[in-house]
């Protein structure tokens, strides 16, 4: 009975808990829809008014259109609303997923290669639902909702769609199109975008067509640059300055997307669904028919070849002159195309100024390595955060909850704690010694830990206590509520008690860091009193943590975790390398060896609340599960 | 087809080989999820960066359409003025 629970509380946290699992980037949906998209066309020389599936069926056969100008930036004009709105989708669908890692055990040997590639290397997904995607990602969570407040949250809020609304009614742009209501804003939107590529027809075009985009993306930075910028930085902020500086930096870019997804989320409704579904399969046609063009194109020129050399039959230099003119033109052509597109990934590239083609490109495949790191650890901050936001109000209804194992409630928290003061502050160390304090203040019985306090500005621990572990480094003090029942105004007490952190030797871990809750020996026999699942629990987190065994106790749990977190550090580092070479300001580096210094004070106390907080939702759980 | 063949030949900057050049096309190639699971040699460089292009802006709305989503977190607890001050934290 006892586990049963926590699938319940599984399914109806699914739909409401953001995760941070498979960040993908939105395969293209093959289903048009009901809207049709009317669109200005310069089609045959001449602008002609169409539905955009009409459009895209004429494309496939070979077409004026044979030039990359157009499809390149079509595509991309048209690929940000559907991939803002599949985006959305996808994400939402992907709590499932977060949910059950957290509360379920997984497949262990997988889910680490899952979990890391996956965010690394975005899968296209298929978005199920594209019709009506708002309203029904909103039916969803209020569907969850009223379950959910049974046992969970009780005012956790709707999804973002009409906050976003409501937060982006100020990014208008200088832009022409201004309104926010649905269709009729896409459509302008579309409308413009199609006029202004499409009267870019031809090669010799391009570059308008070009700085036509460009021109829209300087208009929208300036105009919203600011909020854009803040926001973006903000949310990136767990990154600290690497994030928001590439937001940023980003910015010119981002704010056309970002605009752009906002004219689709506001309406909120169908019209932003309609475009999305349209948008992808004409994509997607757009691009085959771009390729079907490549191809024609140079059919055309060997065709061409080939007539000419029948025709000066016998006139080898001729021919030979002949084939080489046309081989020059397609040549030609084909590296204008390049050209074009190696300046449009120039323009997305943030303070790119190379010139040479090999380095831009070494700075393209940098960037967009950092920008899938990046993505992932947003996800994994809006994870946690949406897992705090979520816990928060039940686990204070559940102060007198049942007692748990606290090797269980150990593990959990150690995982999540480390993983969550490392994005926050990129500080391994420091989220290792979280894990270790935490450890300690439960009588993990490891002697010789280091306990600087951080917020009294205390120095290092002696080097003697610290020489048994590996990590040196600052840690805040926190106090654990180590027994069921405590009420939180003693938790709150306790994060002032900074002196009692200053006070404690190093060599009792079971000292009084928790006196102000319950005499030791007490908190000592509430470790035993579980009745949580520990294999389960164990399990999951090591899923979790991408180890491949089955920790055997909460000890191998803790010893895994440098591992994890190196594994992280990895993958965070590359972005860190990124940012560093674009001389951007850099959030503390990571290094193992090096004691960085304390974090802002701002930090401590969300730190301290996320600790009690998962505690917290530990013991909800385990309440959940009797 | 012959202008395929001479793909590597297209940069005119004598200081970069075409190796180069197509050994990061390549790499971009084994970046961008999509491209790279139709990997083969028939992808062209104009495709892959196009691709690029798209997949980079598809990762700017991602990053932007989370911190919207980490702002909106924000904005909806406002009501609890200590959830308001981590989720804060966490953006700052």
């Amino acid at each position: 009975m006892m586990y049963h629970c926590v699938p319940d509380f599984d399914m109806d946290e699914d739909c409401s808990i953001p995760t941070s699992s498979v960040l993908t980037r939105p395969k293209k949906s093959a289903m048009p829809d009901q809207d049709d998209v009317m669109e200005l066309l310069w089609q045959n020389g001449q602008v002609v008014l169409q539905s955009q599936t009409q459009r895209t069926h004429k494309r496939s056969t070979p077409a004026k259109f044979d030039d990359a100008v157009i499809p390149a930036h079509q595509s991309g004009s048209r690929e940000i609303p559907s991939h803002q709105q599949q985006h959305q989708d996808h994400l939402f669908m992907q709590e499932d997923e977060m949910t059950s890692w957290l509360h379920y055990p997984l497949n262990d040997t997988n889910f680490d290669s899952d979990f890391c590639a996956d965010l690394l290397y975005p899968a296209p997904c298929v978005t199920t639902n594209t019709t009506g995607t708002p309203p029904v990602r909103t039916n969803r969570v209020s569907d969850s909702r009223p379950p959910k407040t049974a046992t969970a949250t009780a005012s956790r809020p709707p999804i973002p769609p009409p906050k976003m609304t409501e937060s982006f009614v100020q990014f208008s742009r200088p832009r022409p199109v201004t309104e926010t209501s649905g269709p009729s804003n896409s459509k302008s939107l579309m409308v413009r975008e199609s006029t202004v590529v499409d009267s870019s027809d031809t090669p010799a075009v391009g570059p308008e067509s070009r700085v036509s985009e460009a021109v829209r993306s300087t208009d929208g930075a300036s105009g919203m640059n600011n909020v854009c910028r803040t926001l973006s930085g903000a949310g990136l902020a767990g990154t600290s300055s690497a994030g928001g500086g590439g937001a940023g930096g980003g910015g010119g870019t981002r704010d056309l997307t970002t605009f752009e997804m906002t004219v689709t989320s506001s309406p909120g409704g169908s019209s932003s669904s309609a475009e999305p579904a349209q948008k992808p399969p004409a994509e997607d046609r757009k691009r085959k028919g771009r390729e079907a063009d490549d191809e024609c194109h140079s059919e055309d020129v060997e065709l061409e070849s080939a007539d000419a050399k029948k025709q000066i039959r016998g006139s080898t230099s001729t021919k030979r002159s002949r084939a080489a003119e046309v081989h020059n033109l397609s040549e030609r052509r084909r590296r204008d195309r390049i050209n074009e597109k190696m300046k449009a990934l120039q323009e997305l590239i943030p303070r790119c100024n190379k010139s040479d083609k090999a380095s831009m490109l070494d700075e393209a495949i940098e960037y967009l390595k950092s920008l899938q790191l990046q993505v992932q650890i947003i996800a994994i901050e809006l994870s946690f955060t949406s897992m705090k936001h979520l816990i928060y109000a039940p686990i204070q209804q559940a102060i007198n909850a049942a007692p748990y194992s606290y090797d269980e409630a150990l593990c959990l928290f150690l995982i999540l704690t480390c993983i969550y003061v490392t994005c926050q502050t990129w500080e391994w160390e420091l989220g290792w010694a979280w894990a270790w304090a935490w450890a300690m203040d439960m009588g993990m019985n490891r002697p010789m830990m280091p306990f600087p306090n951080v917020l009294a500005g205390s120095p290092l621990p002696t080097p003697a206590a610290a020489a048994h572990l590996g990590p040196r480094f600052p840690m805040p003090a926190f106090h654990m509520p180590a027994v069921p029942g405590p009420d939180p105004s003693r938790i709150q007490a306790t994060n002032q008690s900074d002196p009692m952190l200053n006070s404690f030797s190093m060599q009792n871990p079971n000292q009084p860091r928790v006196a102000n809750f319950v005499d030791p020996y007490q908190q000592y026999l509430a470790l035993h009193q579980m009745q949580f699942p520990l294999q389960q629990l164990l399990r999951s987190i090591s899923s979790y943590a991408g180890a491949d065994q089955i920790f055997a106790s909460a000890t191998d749990i803790i010893n895994c975790i440098p591992l994890f977190l190196f594994k992280y550090q990895k993958v965070i580092k590359l972005q860190l390398i990124f940012f560093q070479n674009q001389s951007m300001t850099l959030p503390s580096a990571s290094k193992p060896s090096s004691s960085k210094g304390a974090e802002n004070p701002e930090n401590h106390p969300s730190d301290l609340k996320l600790t009690y907080t998962v505690v917290w939702w530990v013991r909800w759980v385990a309440q959940g599960m009797e | 087809m012959s202008s395929r063949r001479s793909r590597s030949r297209q940069s005119g900057v004598p200081s970069i080989t075409d190796d180069q050049i197509s050994d990061l096309v390549s790499k971009l190639q084994q970046l961008i999820p999509e491209v790279r699971s139709r990997r083969s040699d028939k992808v062209s460089a104009s495709k892959i960066l196009q691709e690029t292009c798209d997949y980079i802006r598809s990762l700017h709305r991602e990053v932007d359409g989370l911190s919207d989503r980490l702002s909106a977190l924000l904005a909806s607890t406002d009501n609890n003025s200590a959830e308001a001050a981590i989720i804060r934290s966490l953006l700052m």
